[in-house]
Parts: structure tokens; C-alpha cells; sequence
């Protein structure tokens, strides 16, 4: 059984690298016998980054042919309370006052307008559950971030999920798809990269594009960095492959290269700050 | 007669992604009529890329695309767009108005 023990305190990079080892493992499990099985029992807190990845890899695994999974709930009862609520570890359709569950939807390739309307969806419940401060920002970003999965990473299964914090005024967004990862894509359409933090840096910041003759693109994630980390004095982390890109406000940027265990797609975190007056996103819209 | 085609029926209140935007227009251009009026009423939101997805379509598609009923915020954000091409010294494809929508330039 795979043990997952989680860090102390809420340190996103040390969830998000436990959470892709235990990831790692369960496909290793699945390979030699079919199933799954995790324990969670010793779990003594969490926050939803780590779950939504595995809850990701779980039903991949599932769709992969798993035949069961054995799962250890975790022994305080408030975090197998909370840990229920939010839909791991097969996502649910019933939300909460502060946060949206675990949504998890295939790629339906007969469905063009299959990820529009999912973002939809999941925007309309959003919108409910955060301050008014955050405009339309939330919208720009996810809207954004969903086109990038929808054009370029060929997902079998992507996942969503997002929380308010009423006492810290924070909003965490999760967004994983389990396709094409940015490394992978440039390395399809020849486009050079000096390691996975490399392709990453060079998606995020516009540098290139992997469609021909349309300058006009790339925009869109350079928006998303300049909004949620200078506008809403965020946090955005990006995982792809082996690269990872943290983004602070105010800091410079922090690149990271996993050695050992790389994660199949990309994984995208934010966390947002409210802000203490309602942002315009036209004031970082280029 | 012209055709007249509620956006929100086909998008929902936001419209996120490229792909949803040349799906659509891909059927607007099978369809007879010569002459469609896009009614964007109750349409919250378009992303920058669908905003420039949205005047890339329209600027190929041989039929008479008229926009009614644009917000301020869907306004704002084809606008944007027209002025990143003015940034980038790229063929501006339209002009803009709220009571017009948008004009071929």
C-alpha cells in the first residue's frame, strides 16, 4: 500500500512533489498488479493541490483498466470529513459554501466545444463563492489557461478545482490535464529549449508559439503571470514534465527541475490574493 | 431574412476557447443565409484569444456578420485586441463600435 505522508504547514512546492511520487508510484502498482491502493491514514492536514493530481492519476488508472482501488481514509475525522467533501478520490458533482470539488472530464473528441463549457460551468460556481474584488480576473485567467490545455495538450482526463479561504483571503485554483506536457509539445514542433524549466519559461513568457504566422498569439499566458502575481499579489505555479515555474509577487522567478519523478501533463496552481479594491484586468491586459 | 443567433445559446455567458469559436463559425458558414446577425446579448465574457480568434473568422467568412447588443466588457476586449495588432504593426482587421460592431477597415 502507498503510504502518502504530507509536509507540515502549507508549503505548495513540497505537496505538489509528494503528491507526483505518490503519482509515480500508483502507476508503477497499477503495471504490476492492476490496482490501486493508497493509504492516507496518518494525514493530518492538506491543501487541495495534491489531491486534485491524484485524484487525476486515479482515474486515469481507472479508465486505464484498474480493476480496484483500496484506499485508507485518513484517521482524523476532520480531514476525512473535508477530504470527502471535496469529491477524492473520484471527484463530486456537490460543491461547498467556499470551495468547488473535484471536477474531473475526458477529452470528448466529437465535442469542439466540450472544455468552453465546462469552464463555464465551473466559472458560474466560482463567481458564487469569491469576492466581488476579483472582477473578471478569475474569468482571464481560466479562460486562458483552459484554451492553452484545449489547443495544445490532447488530455484524456482533465481536472479542476478551487477554494476560498474566508479567513486568509485567499482563493487556491487548481487545473491539471494529463496530456501533452509543455516540453513535450515543443519538442513535437522542433522548437529548442534548455531544459523542461526552459520550455515552461519560454510558453509563459511568449517567447514562442508553436502555431506558424501568428504573432498575435502568446498574450494570453503573459497576461495570466502579470495578473495573478502583480494584480491579485499572487502565487502561480506551473509543473510540466520535469520543470517547474514558481511565480511570486514582487520576487523573482523560481525555476525548479524534478530529477526523479516527472509528472504526465501540466499542473497549474494559483493563489490569489483578494484584493482590497476591484481589479480591472485592463490595467494588465497588454 | 436575416438569420439572427443568440451567442449565448451556442457559448453560455463566456466564451474561453479558439477552438469553440472556429467550431462556430465553421457552421455559420454552411449555413444559406448570406447575411447573419450575431446577437451578443447576455454574454458576460470573451477571452483575448477568442476575441482575436472570433475577428481572424469573421475577416475570412464570406457572410455579412453584424454583432448587436455588445457589452461594455466584450467591447473593451475586442478593442484590446485591435490595438495589440496596431502595437505589433499588423493589418488592423476591423474597426470598432459599440452601436456598429465591428466594421471590416
Amino acid at each position: 500500500m502507498i503510504k502518502v505522508e504530507f509536509p507540515h504547514g502549507d508549503d505548495i512546492l513540497e505537496y505538489i512533489s509528494v503528491a507526483i511520487k505518490v503519482m509515480n508510484e500508483m502507476e508503477e502498482e497499477f503495471y504490476k498488479t492492476k490496482q490501486i491502493s493508497l493509504d492516507l491514514s496518518s494525514v493530518k492536514w492538506f491543501i487541495p493541490c495534491p489531491m486534485i493530481l491524484m485524484s487525476n492519476k486515479i482515474r486515469e488508472l481507472l479508465d486505464h483498466g484498474a480493476q480496484s482501488i483500496m484506499y485508507k481514509e485518513p484517521e482524523k475525522e476532520n480531514v476525512r470529513e473535508h477530504l470527502q467533501k471535496i469529491g477524492f478520490p473520484l471527484g463530486t458533482k456537490e460543491d461547498g459554501s467556499s470551495y468547488v470539488s473535484i471536477k474531473h472530464f475526458r477529452k470528448n473528441l466529437e465535442d469542439k466545444n466540450q472544455v468552453n463549457r465546462e469552464v463555464n460551468e465551473l466559472m458560474t460556481i466560482i463567481e458564487k463563492k469569491i469576492p466581488f474584488q476579483f472582477g473578471e480576473s478569475i474569468k482571464y485567467i481560466l479562460g486562458e489557461l483552459s484554451d492553452n490545455i484545449d489547443e495544445h495538450s490532447n488530455f484524456e482526463c482533465a481536472s479542476l478545482m478551487a477554494q476560498y479561504f474566508p479567513k486568509k483571503e485567499i482563493v487556491d485554483i487548481a487545473v491539471f490535464d494529463n496530456g501533452v506536457s509543455i516540453p513535450k509539445l515543443f519538442e513535437e514542433h522542433n522548437i529548442p529549449f534548455d531544459g523542461d524549466r526552459d520550455a515552461i519559461k519560454k510558453a509563459v513568457w511568449g517567447e514562442v508559439t508553436t502555431k506558424k504566422n501568428e504573432e498575435m498569439r502568446g498574450f494570453g499566458l503573459r497576461t495570466c503571470k502579470n495578473l495573478s502575481t502583480e494584480g491579485l499579489k499572487g502565487e502561480l505555479y506551473i509543473v510540466s514534465r520535469r520543470g517547474i515555474l514558481i511565480l511570486k509577487s514582487g520576487k523573482e522567478p523560481i525555476f525548479y527541475e524534478l530529477d526523479k519523478n516527472p509528472l504526465k501533463g501540466t499542473f497549474i496552481y494559483l493563489r490569489l490574493r483578494t484584493p482590497k479594491k476591484k481589479v480591472n484586468i485592463y490595467d494588465w491586459v497588454e | 431574412m436575416v438569420n439572427k443567433i443568440l451567442l449565448t445559446s451556442q457559448f453560455g455567458n463566456n466564451i474561453f476557447t479558439r477552438s469553440s469559436i472556429s467550431n462556430f463559425f465553421r457552421k455559420l458558414n454552411s449555413v444559406k443565409d448570406k447575411k447573419i446577425t450575431l446577437d451578443f446579448k447576455d454574454v458576460e465574457f470573451i477571452s483575448r484569444s477568442c476575441a482575436d480568434e472570433y475577428l481572424k473568422q469573421k475577416k475570412i467568412s464570406k457572410k455579412k456578420v453584424i454583432e448587436v447588443n455588445m457589452s461594455n466588457n466584450i467591447y473593451n476586449m475586442f478593442r484590446n485586441v485591435c490595438v495589440q495588432y496596431e502595437n505589433m504593426n499588423l493589418p488592423i482587421p476591423f474597426t470598432i463600435s459599440q452601436e456598429r460592431g465591428l466594421v471590416l477597415a
